[in-house]
């Protein structure tokens, strides 16, 4: 049985076959943000990951017709970000990220706020989330971001299921410590 | 921390794309429709041409086959020079548009 985003999805997908661009925009709207931090999780870098994103969604938008409307569209969008960030990772040559980040300026422990704020909040857990393994930052964002199912998850990875499994184990564990070392104490906050 | 408080944390992530992100995106994507269709325009008249060169050269054979060889035909009584150079020209032109397409493609 069909959500009723799932029935949202699909008439927008309808519509942009047929020729309506705005339902285009609307999907992109919908899921671009998501898209991004996935993207981000492979990346590390916000710019490359927008133009991946930029490229991704192309890839999507021609091949709209191809969708096979049995399945979710986000899962198959998702599968397309993924494969395209993979793709440019393995383009590059490996380096130190925290160049132009969005963590600029957030090294250091937070100090005396009486709790951080929202901003600071998502720069800490993101500077947390990148000093994880790639595949262990990606799977925990499908799993707790995009509420995705182990079956989805390895739908789009192309991961196993005990590797997702441990993935997951360890990315939990992971990010505990870096959030810890990040803010000692603090950490509370962002509970 | 619980499930829930990763999932809050987790949530709490989610990154934001630039302002223009969509504007961008869809000015990329209308462009790409202009250039698929003047892609598509150009390699309509290709064909087109190939399909009326291949028609007048078989008509060309066609004639000149009679009782005797056709190729034996023209070779002793067409002067090859012209002949050669209308083939070449034709042959450069195919070429040029073949690597302007593939260029437009890429593009």
């Amino acid at each position: 049985m069909k959500t009723k985003p799932q029935i949202e999805d699909y008439e927008l997908i309808r519509n942009t076959i047929e020729g309506d661009t705005t339902a285009f925009r609307q999907l992109v709207y919908k899921y671009k943000d998501v898209s991004l931090s996935l993207a981000y999780s492979i990346l590390k870098n916000k710019a490359q990951s927008e133009d991946v994103l930029q490229d991704a969604f192309i890839k999507v938008f021609n091949k709209l017709d191809t969708f096979k409307f049995k399945s979710s569209f986000s899962t198959w969008l998702y599968r397309i970000v993924v494969n395209t960030a993979y793709n440019e990772l393995k383009k590059q040559k490996p380096k130190v990220s925290i160049d132009d980040t969005i963590n600029e300026g957030l090294l250091t422990p937070a100090e005396d706020e009486d709790h951080l704020k929202e901003k600071d909040q998502k720069r800490y857990i993101n500077l947390a989330l990148e000093r994880m393994r790639i595949d262990e930052a990606l799977v925990l964002r499908l799993f707790y971001l995009c509420e995705l199912s182990i079956k989805e998850i390895e739908a789009i990875t192309k991961f196993k299921t005990s590797k997702i499994k441990i993935d997951l184990h360890r990315g939990r564990e992971n990010l505990s410590f870096q959030l810890k070392q990040l803010l000692g104490n603090d950490i509370k906050h962002l509970l | 921390m619980n499930e829930e408080q990763f999932k809050k944390i987790i949530k709490k992530s989610n990154l934001e794309t630039s302002d223009d992100f969509i504007n961008n995106l869809m000015s990329t994507i209308e462009v790409n429709k202009e250039r698929k269709k003047a892609l598509n325009k150009l390699f309509k008249i290709t064909l087109f041409t190939v399909a009326v060169v291949t028609a007048v050269t078989s008509f060309i054979m066609f004639k000149y086959l009679g009782d005797k060889n056709g190729l034996v035909v023209i070779f002793t009584s067409i002067p090859k020079t012209p002949i050669f150079v209308v083939f070449m020209v034709i042959t450069l032109g195919y070429i040029n548009s073949f690597i302007r397409l593939n260029e437009r493609n890429r593009g």
